[in-house]
């Protein structure tokens, strides 16, 4: 069997709150292959978010390994870390734009940091931007678009990087159902392309779309399923 | 990286009104280092050249009274300097230069008529030198051979020679002293000095020592001018005088009032360590100036830094280096101190150069000297700004660099 794209092996977060400890992530042991699109379920509280960090190397684990692509992801110095969140796409359930920022300068913004020349990012940004339906609003701060126009400005900040692994937070909990449903329908198309997409949600609807499901509670992984569709 | 700057500064921009403050702090302090160091520095350079002007290794004596008993003859005798008394002087090792000088009181005319009741100075050729005079072009101070033949001549003050001749030349022109024809050799360079005595030398008519003595028939000078050999050895100078004199004059060599002597190089030295003490006062002033902007600057990007925690977080999840950040917020200082610092700096220039445009009157401008933005002054303030961006933008810039994405991004 080919090495998984993703792989954690024993990984445990706790967070100290008031004296007593949190037990975010309790030895989670989860691999996830290239090209798969999974569903992270779970109460609020169980988990999700904090192995979607770890998974996009916002934050470390304290116990546990952590390999990506066959890499370690805790035996990387702080530039080598940067190179690799470029490597993979975050969307935010409160979006996270710069409100200073316009539409296009938003998504731009990752290309800044891989060393793109200023032109190609800009024409990068507008092809993304165009490909999300977003190509009349360029110029748009974040506080003159609608939140589903906010969150595809975010998916295409997500994926102007052409990154293999997109980590979606609960992309549509702030979203109305129609909104939401057109930026899931996005990110699967993105997935249909090659991408691996990982989906943190509470809509059971949204879960069912996903080939696996994962269910965490308690820091722990409870249940993995096979999905049809 | 212009594009980067670009969207550096409209951010700034953004946040005009909390940086104005900082800013116009950082302008304010820059503007009073500058200009008050500018103002050193003109006062220093006027300094040193009104002391030179004035005489800055000359000796003044004048004969006195004694105050003590001395040669078998009782206290309170006067005690006259003679020609002769500064002859044995001259031939001391310690005097480079002497000169005797006359003082008398004149009317002084172009002819038949009114003229001012001038003062008439009879000195002999070095007095030029000892006073450090200048001569203005086209006229001469007076020579060895005006003393020797009693030569009728005369050297104006810049201000009475324009008082009797007007915007004329007076060079080679006649006027009479007391009625005695005199022709005019030369006049002084306008001039101010620190430390003068009988009023400005603007004022006065030098003529050759030789001839006001025979015209007025006088014997004793009422001071003798000289000149040490070495300026800095000045106060053992004063004691050989005071020896020398006391042994031809029979006086209590400890006996100060018998021979009253000024020390002009002494007074230099003084004048120079208080303009030294001056300066450093000013430069403290200002460095401390500078360094509570820098502190208003470093308050400002630790509030900045807090309040992106959340942008610099998501940049940095976004691939950001946190050397970048660091960067970034390391030149966000500079600029600010560049934007204030330079807006001072160029205020103070302007200020320094209307000033120096002012016409103000010749002796205010000789105490004030012409306070320039000189490049070494502008160049050690540069200097400073950029060690305050550093100081104020570093702890910030770390602090930036140091924010983990996760937690700056669960804040929403
Ligand atoms: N920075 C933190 N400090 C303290 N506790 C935290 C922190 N982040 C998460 N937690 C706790 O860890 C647990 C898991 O949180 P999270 O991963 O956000 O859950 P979910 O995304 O599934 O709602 C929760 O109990 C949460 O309160
Ligand atoms: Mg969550």
């Amino acid at each position: 069997m080919p090495e998984p794209l993703l792989a954690l092996r024993g990984v445990s977060k706790v967070y100290a709150r008031d004296g007593a400890p949190v037990r975010a992530l309790d030895g989670v042991d989860l691999d996830i292959a290239a090209g798969e699109y999974v569903a992270l379920t779970g109460a609020s509280g169980s988990g999700k978010s904090t192995l979607l960090h770890i998974l996009g190397c916002l934050d470390r684990p304290d116990q546990g390994s952590y390999r990506f692509a066959g890499t370690e992801i805790a035996s990387l110095r702080p530039d080598a870390l940067a190179r690799q969140r470029r490597a993979v796409g975050f969307v935010f359930q409160a979006f996270h734009l710069l409100p200073r920022l316009s539409a296009v300068d938003n998504v731009a913004l990752p290309l800044r940091y891989s060393g793109v020349a200023p032109a190609v990012r800009r024409a990068r940004a507008v092809e993304v931007l165009r490909r999300v339906g977003l190509g009349d609003r360029l110029e748009h701060r974040p506080g003159e678009l609608s939140g589903g126009q906010q969150q595809r400005v975010a998916v295409a900040r997500a994926l102007v990087g052409a990154p293999s692994l997109l980590l979606c937070d609960e992309p549509t909990g702030n979203l109305d159902s129609r909104s939401g449903v057109e930026v899931i329908e996005l990110l699967e198309e993105l997935w249909r392309e090659g991408c691996t997409l990982i989906v943190v949600t509470h809509d059971p609807g949204l879960a069912a779309r996903a080939r696996r499901r994962v269910s965490m509670r308690d820091g722990r992984v409870v249940g993995v399923a096979e999905q049809e569709r | 990286m212009m594009r980067e700057l670009g969207e550096l500064l409209r951010e700034l921009w953004a946040d005009r009104r909390r940086l104005f403050l900082v800013v116009v702090a950082l302008g304010w302090g820059t503007l009073g280092l500058t200009v008050l160091l500018g103002f050193g520095h003109g006062f220093d350079r006027a300094m040193v050249g009104v002391l030179r002007e004035s005489g800055d290794r000359m000796l003044r004596l004048s004969g006195g009274a004694t105050t003590v008993p001395a040669g078998g003859l009782p206290a309170g005798r006067p005690v006259p300097l003679a020609p002769e008394d500064a002859a044995a002087l001259r031939a001391l090792p310690g005097v480079r230069l002497l000169s005797l000088e006359y003082t008398v009181r004149a009317r002084v005319t172009l002819g038949a008529g009114e003229g001012p009741n001038a003062r008439v100075h009879g000195v002999d050729d070095a007095y030029a030198e000892v006073r450090g005079i200048r001569v203005r072009g086209g006229g001469r101070f007076l020579s060895p051979i005006d003393g020797q033949e009693r030569r009728r001549v005369a050297v104006l003050g810049d201000r009475i020679a324009r008082d009797l001749f007007g915007a004329a030349d007076p060079i080679g022109r006649t006027l009479l002293v007391s009625g005695q024809p005199f022709s005019v050799a030369g006049v002084l360079a306008p001039r101010i000095t620190v430390m003068t005595y009988n009023g400005q030398d603007d004022d006065k008519i030098f003529v050759p020592a030789t001839t006001l003595r025979a015209l007025f028939g006088l014997r004793n000078p009422s001071f003798v001018v000289l000149e040490a050999a070495r300026a800095e050895r000045s106060a053992e100078l004063v004691q050989e005088v005071r020896r020398t004199l006391a042994a031809r004059l029979r006086f209590d060599p400890g006996d100060r009032a018998a021979v009253a002597i000024r020390d002009h190089a002494a007074q230099a030295r003084e004048i120079g360590a208080l303009i030294l003490g001056i300066r450093l006062f000013l430069g403290i002033v200002g460095v401390l100036g500078l360094l509570v902007a820098a502190v208003g600057v470093a308050n400002i990007m630790h509030a900045l830094v807090d309040e992106r925690v959340r942008e610099i977080g998501l940049r940095l999840a976004l691939g950001a280096r946190p050397l970048q950040i660091r960067a970034r917020a390391l030149l966000e200082a500079a600029l600010l101190v560049a934007v204030g610092g330079g807006g001072g700096l160029g205020l103070a220039s302007l200020l320094l150069l209307g000033l120096d445009a002012l016409p103000l009157d010749r002796s205010v401008r000789a105490y004030l000297g012409s306070p320039v933005p000189s490049l070494p002054v502008a160049a050690g303030i540069a200097a400073l700004l950029g060690a305050c961006a550093l100081v104020a933008g570093w702890h910030p810039a770390r602090r930036a660099a140091a924010v983990q994405p996760v937690e700056a991004l669960r804040h929403a």
